[in-house]
């Protein structure tokens, strides 16, 4: 991503930069340009009080000259009415604090559907503020056999119309240009900026509500646009299978299933790789540094820990490729249409999927999702069983544990049965994720379900420069969170398993501070078959679930010799150490175990207290309790 | 006849449509997607368990609405022929939802 300024500071708005405010419907490809016209010079965070993304980016005009952009978010007038309405509204008319009045705004369009984007396009004019519009999504609207006279739209809107395809990055240098036009008109005539000004000191202008515009919208997308030929109608063929009654329902769940499959099989050889790389840097370390504590904190507390860790990543950013695809191409709307009666059966609306399905990578985006749910009462049991849909970092936990019990062979159809325990372990939070929601509806949450009603956007070809930013910004997150969290955690379980320092002949991780705690919540915890090792992992495992498993690594490698250590993987240790159903017991806690405290502390944020994620923290914790007893005692029975 | 009693791809009109038979904040949403006496309307697919939602092109976008908020949409009969003089009877026993 290069933008076109070398500073790399995040922007601000207290500069006397222009400011240009893109403002459009949702579905037009807003962001995209943004993106475009602003590369990575993005600065993303929340509206004070509301849970609306800002985004701000740095851009550069042709010339140079600096200019700032904020992305308002995407609406379909400046009614009053949902949150993001609200912002975009305030922001326009100059009454959100600290956010500057727009010098000019960038209206993006969407040409297949001027029908009904240029309502807004018309109420947007009546602010008097100076503007361009982007025409988007031009090559769609030839594809659909329009024709639009952008010459005569520009006249009748009194405006400069720019088409664009800001996916492809068509129309990109002439907008900047149109901008930078603009600024110098607006530096000659400082009178036309004033009209904001004006504006913002009479109070909210007085605007006529957006169904008052259709008429016109109607009337002047007949006079500019020619229907060529018919739609070609791809989106519409590929609905008629992926939407029909009984081939969707099995194409998505073929498709839910092939991801979890792939997220398996495809990450082995890199996970190699990765594997191979911390041995060999054991292998080399370990001979540099003296026998003791500096060379124990370093390979049982960073290596062991750390490593066993990032050998995730591959699996990680696979889920999240996939999440990402069937985001970009639009299939996720659809994906949410086919399990919208399914959802309502539990109370809930298939808006719930998109936010659900994201929880598999992570419950943080998961939350932050379900503010496109506008029944507050839908979203908060969304928020709420979130946590149950088996996230990204609850994926180590499963493989290592899953590596060591479950036998490496395919079971027919080329099908793994490691993999086929994964997508059990998947439905089992799903099931449980349902049944809690059903629970809520009747109880904590009672209500009608909700609405569903939204756009389904047409099919895309997945951006590829966009799917690869949004798994570089993942990678980074993932190997931040090891580099301090994890890291953090690996050192300090280290710590507390290291000291004190056990007399010869008795296991150090016994000995030791984690040891003598794990030992003293033996009678809560030996119910639900929880042996020593896995109490210690599990306690830190609240900082980030990912940590149990370099819990386990640490615990174990702090008792066995050297020797031992170059020859036996994590994987073979549990083997030997624990039986089956001591490990089921384990698998069951982790379906539902308290989420990480990241979590919590976004629920915190979108619920607007403490009630509600002290709720989810705690009646988690009794769910994964009373699972892994049950199913270590139903194992048990059978010998396992 | 309602928008969710159409047969499936066949192009009309909305006639008409009953705000007051919904909270403001539906009416308000049907509105900002684009539903207004005269647009153009098309169903287009069902979902799988009793046919709720259905998807319906409205003018040139692509909606998923849930039977209950599309049965206050009233649409021109599209089975209809242009002349109303032509066999109203016989459209309305071939307009069963779906069956196209």
């Amino acid at each position: 991503m290069n933008g076109h300024c070398e500073d790399n500071s995040p922007p601000s708005i207290d500069n006397n930069n222009p400011l240009i405010a893109m403002v459009g419907n949702p579905n037009t490809g807003k962001s995209a340009l943004f993106n475009a016209l602003t590369g990575a010079h993005q600065k993303v965070g929340n509206y004070p009080g509301v849970t609306v993304e800002r985004k701000y980016g740095h851009m550069a005009l042709p010339d140079g000259r600096p200019v700032e952009v904020v992305d308002l978010p995407g609406t379909y007038s400046l009614d009053p009415g949902s949150a993001d309405e609200r912002v975009t509204r305030d922001v326009l008319f100059g009454q959100m604090p600290n956010e500057k009045i727009p010098d000019i705004l960038l209206v993006v369009l969407d040409a297949t559907n001027l029908g009904l984007h240029l309502r807004f396009a018309l109420q947007l004019l009546s602010l008097k503020i100076p503007t361009i519009f982007a025409l988007n999504m031009v090559d769609m609207a030839e594809r659909d056999g329009l024709k639009i006279d952008i010459n005569l739209l520009s006249e009748k809107l009194g405006a400069k119309v720019i088409p664009t395809v800001a996916v492809r990055r068509r129309g990109i240098e002439e907008v900047k240009q149109e901008v930078a036009h603009l600024v110098d008109q607006i530096a000659k005539q400082p009178s036309k900026t004033e009209a904001a000004a004006v504006l913002a000191a009479s109070g909210a202008p007085i605007l006529k509500d957006i169904s008052s515009y259709q008429p016109e919208a109607q009337r002047l997308t007949k006079e500019v646009t020619k229907v060529v030929h018919k739609p070609k109608g791809w989106t519409q063929k590929i609905d008629d299978i992926v939407l029909h009654p009984i081939l969707g329902p099995i194409i998505l769940a073929g498709l839910m299933f092939f991801m979890f499959q792939a997220v398996f099989a495809w990450s082995q050889t890199p996970i190699g790789w990765i594997e191979d790389g911390f041995t060999a840097l054991e292998a080399y370390i370990r001979p540099l540094l003296p026998e003791g504590l500096i060379r124990s904190l370093i390979v049982d507390g960073v290596i062991a820990g750390v490593g066993s860790v990032l050998v995730f990543l591959p699996q990680i950013l696979i889920l999240f490729l996939f999440i990402l695809l069937l985001e970009g191409s639009g299939y996720m709307v659809r994906a949410a249409f086919l399990m919208d009666r399914l959802m309502a059966k539990v109370g809930l609306t298939g808006r719930a999927f998109i936010p659900l399905l994201s929880s598999f990578a992570c419950a943080i985006p998961g939350i932050m999702a379900t503010r496109s749910i506008e029944d507050p009462k839908s979203r908060l049991t969304t928020i709420l069983i979130a946590p149950l849909m088996t996230c990204s970092a609850r994926l180590p936990v499963y493989s290592v544990l899953i590596g060591a019990f479950v036998p490496d062979k395919e079971i027919g159809l080329k099908i793994g049965l490691q993999g086929l325990v994964m997508f059990l372990l998947y439905v089992a939070g799903i099931v449980a994720a349902m049944l809690v929601a059903l629970i809520f509806r009747y109880t904590l949450a009672k209500g009608k379900s909700g609405l569903f009603l939204i756009e389904m956007p047409r099919y895309q070809m997945p951006i590829l420069r966009d799917i690869m930013l949004g798994l570089w910004q993942r990678a980074m997150i993932f190997l931040k969170r090891a580099g301090t969290i994890i890291l953090t955690v690996s050192v300090a379980l280290w710590a507390v398993l290291a000291f004190p320092r056990a007399p010869e002949g008795v296991p150090q991780s016994e000995y030791s501070i984690a040891g003598r705690v794990a030992a003293a919540l033996d009678p809560i915890m030996k119910p639900a078959g929880f042996n020593h090792a896995m109490t210690m992992a599990v306690i830190p495992a609240m900082a980030a679930r990912e940590v149990a498993v370099s819990a386990l690594a640490t615990v174990y490698s702090i008792d066995s010799s050297d020797e031992e250590k170059t020859q036996e993987s994590l994987i073979g240790t549990l083997r030997k150490a624990w039986p089956l159903s001591q490990a089921l017991a384990f698998l069951a806690w982790f379906v539902f175990a308290p989420q990480c405290l990241s979590t919590i502390a976004v629920i915190r944020r979108e619920t607007n207290g403490w009630k509600w994620p002290l709720f989810t923290l705690g009646y988690l914790f009794t769910l994964a309790y009373v699972a892994s007893t049950i199913v270590f005692h139903v194992a048990r029975m059978f010998g396992l | 006849m309602r928008l969710n009693e159409m047969p499936l791809k066949k192009a009309t009109v909305i006639t008409d449509i009953d705000w007051s038979a919904l909270p403001p904040e539906i009416g308000r949403r049907l509105r900002d997607l684009g539903f207004h006496k005269g647009a153009e309307v098309e169903l287009q697919h069902f979902a799988p368990i009793s046919r709720d939602p259905i998807a319906c092109r409205v003018d040139r976008i692509l909606i998923a609405i849930r039977q209950q908020e599309a049965s206050v949409i009233s649409v021109k009969d599209p089975d209809a022929a242009p002349e109303p003089a032509l066999s109203e009877k016989a459209s309305s026993s071939r307009s069963t939802v779906g069956q196209a």
